[in-house]
């Protein structure tokens, strides 16, 4: 079988992109190759299929690439439509998969590629690439041109609005001086923060779908944050001060940066559980008690910010605890003697997927 | 601002569970025994502490403006209260400090 060589392109829109499929059509033709167009797609879980607007898209860059070079084999993929990814560094994985998977010997990266609405300056899969075993370039394309893109003209409009409305609500001005002031510092605020603030375009339906749904979620937030703060009370106030700290990775069923700030931030103000840190859709969390990991277990948090932003049919799944999406890393079975323990089989002392474990014995403080 | 029948009681009683959970958080911080769980102290017992001692104030002026204003200063301290814990905590488990459990608490006492 003679190997044909591969060229990829990772899409989304941007105001190069076509530029940049053009670039990398005639790169894929001038080796006898064929080119790839992938979409990573972030947040569109609960059908596990890529979303509609996501297909359109590579469909019609591959007409593009096709109106460049007429018998050019163009392939296209939507990528972890059934996955949960979140970061740079997951979407990265996914592409390089399947780099690996078809042949694969060219990267070509659109100059202003973005994983989502955000600026790449600011959140860019170049950065992950570069550590990562794969080869990329940029693509050869004039960059010049300044005219914002329709997104860009959505994201600031919706930002200036809001900003405005707060100034207002916040000062209650009425006098004219004061309403022109606004308008400045709506605009200034729309214009440094249109690529910053929204992880992707806000689209009406949508959003009006979540504010609906906040109404369940907020004052079930607050009922669990007061929950939290008796709890606490009781624990801390009792005289043995009956804690009984547990640290997991757990591996959350949420995929966008939002979605899991929304799970991360959930976990910290609810009952003994604290966020501790947070690699892609991956959460390091310490609970203070048993009872308290068992809620986080069960999906409390993440069933609740599934709902927010996937609506009610997304709830049925079940909690990491049961999928067995959890790493437990330090805990009363895992005694601090190298990992013999009575109840050793419940905690595998082998814990190190986010960062170094824990060193086990010798530097164990004891607190007084 | 003159307060009617209702509201004295209502304020104070506020003002007195947001000073009591603030104490609680107070206590937490000095008692837990490592950085993680006395986060847990400094954000959330904190959280309850702040909205009701907010939430006092808002009734106490009572008017539209107060009430919006008070509104938005709690819902700004529960967006930043967990940031902060995040930032602390990630940085204490960063630098390798160790998670205190039960298991530690055993060998102390057999030592």
């Amino acid at each position: 079988m003679v190997r044909v060589t591969g060229v990829l392109v990772p899409v989304n829109p941007s105001r190069t992109l076509s530029d940049t499929i053009t670039y990398a059509a005639r790169e894929a033709a001038a080796t006898d190759g064929e080119l790839h167009l992938v979409r990573t797609v972030p947040g569109h879980y609960v059908t596990e299929a890529p979303p509609a607007d996501v297909l359109a898209q590579l469909e019609e860059s591959a007409e593009v690439a096709n109106g460049e070079i007429d018998d050019l084999v163009v392939h296209t993929a939507a990528l972890g439509a059934d996955v949960y990814v979140s970061g740079p560094r997951e979407h990265a994985g996914l592409i390089i998969e399947y780099a690996e998977d078809h042949d694969v010997d060219r990267v070509i990266v659109d100059p202003s590629y973005s994983l989502d609405a955000t600026a790449p300056e600011l959140y860019s899969i170049e950065r992950v690439f570069r550590g990562l075993p794969i080869a990329y370039e940029h693509a050869l394309v004039e960059s010049s041109s300044r005219v914002p893109t329709r997104g860009e003209f959505i994201r600031g409009g919706v930002i200036g609005v809001i900003a405005f409305l707060f100034y207002i609500a916040l000062g209650g001005p009425t006098y004219p001086f004061a309403l022109a002031t606004g308008v400045v510092t709506a605009l200034i605020a729309a214009i440094l923060l249109r690529n910053v603030s929204f992880e992707s375009t806000p689209a009406i339906g949508s959003a009006l779908r979540i504010a609906a749904r906040s109404a369940v979620f907020v004052p079930f937030l607050l009922w669990e944050i007061t929950k939290a703060n008796v709890q606490f009370a009781y624990v801390v106030l009792h005289p043995s001060l009956p804690i009984d700290p547990y640290l997991d990775e757990v591996e959350m069923a949420v995929g966008s940066g939002l979605s899991v700030t929304a799970v991360a931030n959930a976990i910290t103000l609810t009952p003994g559980t604290l966020t501790v840190d947070a690699d892609g859709h991956h959460l390091l969390v310490h609970s203070l008690n048993g009872a308290a990991r068992e809620d986080l277990l069960d999906g409390l948090h993440e069933g609740a910010v599934r709902n927010l932003f996937y609506g009610s049919d997304a709830v049925e799944l079940s909690g990491p605890g049961e999928r067995g999406d959890y790493q437990p890393i330090a805990g009363p079975a895992a005694v601090t003697d190298g990992g013999e323990s009575i109840d050793g089989s419940e905690f595998p002392h082998d814990g190190e997927s986010i960062e170094d474990d824990l060193d086990s014995d010798a530097d164990t403080e004891v607190p007084e | 601002m003159v307060l009617s029948g209702l509201t004295t009681p209502l304020v104070v009683l506020f003002a007195a569970i947001g000073v009591f959970f603030t104490l609680v958080a107070a206590v937490g911080v000095l008692r837990l025994p490592d950085v993680y769980s006395r986060s847990h102290a400094a954000t959330k017992a904190d959280t309850l502490g702040a909205g009701f001692s907010i939430a006092a104030a808002a009734l106490y002026f009572g008017t539209a403006g107060e009430i919006f204003r008070a509104a938005v200063l709690i819902l700004f301290v529960y967006y930043t209260n967990p940031t902060a814990a995040h930032a602390i905590t990630r940085a204490a488990y960063s630098q390798g400090i160790p998670v205190w459990t039960t298991g530690d608490d055993a060998q102390e006492e057999g030592q």
